[in-house]
């Protein structure tokens, strides 16, 4: 054997003998065009797993219920949706939608309903070459195993910066699938007489009514029969029937539920109304104007995140100022200062505050009006904590 | 007169969830016995009979039996839950299983055509399953000591789980103040249940500040209503 050959040979046993590091999604091209893009290879619910468990930084391991890659927004670009469980349980409760960007991936969650498969969540359903997400999410929380949760169909689609729920945008489509579907489901349920299956079937009809453009207040009659129920698990959910609805006079029924004898009833009542105060907030557009185009936010930074509210500077409608709070839900205390500028109501919020964390993708404002309504507002952003990754 | 016999024990949830179907064959002479015996497993057992007689194949069956969950008593789980964590609250693990199951390993249901004490499965066809309602096995269907032990391990991961977020809260917010033991288990409670999340701010507790300026815990009924209130109602049930 020459010199060379064994020089080789050796080259090759030492190359043969360092550990094999795991192909993992971020080793491809996540661009479709390219033949060896990332969703040709094969990939197992564990690959899949792992790879979201670290593009999130999550300190646990996170469980995928089921996964696709696809072009979300025929632009060319994949993203890879992923139903997944935080518990250990097996509840896949949130939808992960991860994008690879020029540095890094960042990933937008949606809250679902275990959403073990992928089946029909995608969907033009307007052919503008953008793919909505349709998934099902609950109306009244998990009671026990035994208990059936009511849950709804809510569509999620592509507001430029983010995918947002504006279910009620698409009425004709849900009309046609969604909600024949469950006027059929409550007939059905009324030939067999189970009062807690007809409870069911009616809310679910009432609510997806309500997130179709139909009537604010549809359901309210049944909300409140329920709410005078012997039963506590019906009592229950009128508490979030009611307090999805929101009215003033669904708001007062839903009081009423705030004081019930039964512990359990009243505890979960106090949640609907929590729910209520979070969810029925107007919507206001917002601007991270710090970390350029991508909206950089840097966690161990101490230059502040710049987010412009787009609110007027005066009047009941401006901005109280120090209800503002900004992060990864909205509630985070991480409020510097807000200042009038010419281009809105321009805010400062320390990072290290705002809870986001390595990977999220969506950032939320939350605040007040002077006249005392609350406001959300979300954009995208692209969270990291190294310097050399992510500049300011 | 050699006799073979063909048992196959079958089971899914009324969803078609942890389905199994064991087979196996045993043989018996003239009128010997070959005992089988099942253990911590259930469901449909179909028996089907052959034999050669005088040169001839006969077969009989197929005969089926049901092999059926029991009551377990109150104060044998109440037992078993509290051996199995040595946390703080002790008896913490029995108001998760009145919270998860209402204390039923299994419940009176029809599975098969047939009424009985099937495994206590969860309303969406038996995605979850047993006391403690955890995800369909064979095991966790049928073996409640394998159900309710393998759930207070996952418990303790959820409190180590809980203990690393508190830390990374307290180090993002100056002078937040550690966690006392049954606070971290309310933590664990929301990571345990439906409503557990990864995201900082959706846990039991969340920092806020106190009139003068200075962080504390409160409880998180803004960020994660419905943990926080599963949590609760957990403590609300203990036993």
């Amino acid at each position: 054997m020459t010199r060379t050959a064994k020089l080789a040979l050796a080259v090759m046993l030492f190359v043969g003998s360092l550990p094999v590091r795991a192909q993992t999604p971020s080793d491809y091209p996540w661009m479709s065009p390219d033949s060896q893009n990332v969703s040709t290879r094969t990939w197992s619910i564990s690959q899949i797993g792992g790879f979201v468990t670290e593009v999130t930084n999550a300190d646990d391991p996170l469980t995928v219920g089921d996964f696709l890659f696809a072009d979300l927004l025929g632009d060319g670009s994949l993203e890879l949706v992923a139903s997944t469980d935080v518990s250990g349980r097996g509840f896949f409760n949130e939808l992960l939608i991860s994008r690879k960007n020029t540095s890094a991936f960042s990933v937008q969650r949606i809250t679902v309903q275990n959403l073990e498969s992928l089946a029909h969540v995608l969907a033009d359903l307007d052919a503008d070459g953008k793919l909505e997400i349709v998934v099902p999410v609950s109306l009244t929380p998990y009671l026990e195993g035994a208990v059936p949760q009511a849950k709804w169909t809510a569509i999620y689609t592509w507001t430029g910066a983010l995918y947002e729920e504006r279910t009620a945008a698409f009425a004709p489509w849900y009309a046609a699938n969604v909600l024949h579907g469950l006027q059929q489901a409550l007939a059905a349920t009324q030939q067999g007489g189970d009062p807690v299956a007809i409870a069911l079937a009616q809310i679910q009809l009432d609510k997806a009514t309500r997130a179709s453009g139909g009537s604010p207040d549809a359901g309210m009659t049944d909300a409140q029969a329920l709410a005078v129920s012997n039963d506590p698990n019906l009592r229950i959910w009128a508490a979030f029937a009611l307090a999805d609805i929101g009215t003033p006079a669904a708001l007062a029924t839903l009081a009423t539920l705030l004081r019930d004898p039964d512990p359990s009833v009243a505890s979960y009542a106090t949640s609907a109304r929590d729910k209520n105060a979070q969810e029925h907030c107007d919507r206001v557009s917002i601007t991270i104007q710090s970390g350029g185009p991508q909206h950089l936010v840097n966690l161990v930074s101490a230059k502040p995140v710049v987010v412009v509210v787009d609110l007027p500077t005066r009047g009941n409608a401006s901005l109280a100022p120090k209800s503002v709070t900004f992060g990864a839900t909205g509630i985070e205390q991480s409020l510097i200062s807000c200042n009038h500028t010419i281009k809105g109501i321009s805010c400062l919020f320390r990072a290290s505050l705002t809870g986001l964390q390595v990977g999220d993708g969506v950032a939320t404002l939350r605040a007040k009006r002077s006249d005392g309504r609350c406001v959300i507002g979300r954009d995208a952003v692209q969270v990291g904590i190294s310097p050399a990754r992510i500049s300011e | 007169m050699i006799i073979s016999w063909t048992n196959t024990l079958e089971y899914q949830t009324s969803g078609g969830r942890g389905a199994y179907s064991e087979a196996d064959a045993i043989t018996t002479i003239d009128k010997g016995v070959n005992a089988k015996s099942y253990g911590y497993v259930g469901g449909k057992l179909t028996a089907k009979v052959s034999a050669i007689i005088n040169g001839s194949p006969q077969s009989a069956g197929p005969n089926t039996a049901y092999l059926m969950g029991f009551a377990i008593p109150n104060a044998t789980i109440t037992s078993q839950l509290v051996s199995a964590y040595s946390g703080t609250t002790t008896h913490l693990l029995t108001g998760i299983a009145m919270k998860e199951s209402t204390y039923r390993q299994f419940a009176r249901r029809t599975l098969y055509g047939h009424t009985g004490l099937w495994p206590n499965e969860s309303y969406d066809g038996g995605s979850h399953i047993g006391l403690m309602q955890m995800p369909t096995t064979k095991a966790y269907a049928w073996d409640w000591i394998v159900n309710t032990q393998d759930a207070a391990t996952l418990f303790s991961a959820k409190v180590a789980s809980a203990q690393r977020k508190e830390n990374a809260i307290i180090t993002a917010h100056s002078g937040l103040r550690v966690l006392t033991g049954t606070e971290r288990e309310n933590m664990a409670l929301v990571l345990y249940g439906p409503y557990a999340s990864h995201n900082l701010s959706k846990q039991y507790y969340a920092p806020v500040k106190d009139a003068n300026g200075m962080w504390v815990w409160a409880v998180n009924t803004a960020g994660n209503p419905n943990g926080v209130t599963y949590a609760n109602d957990v403590r609300n049930k203990i036993q």
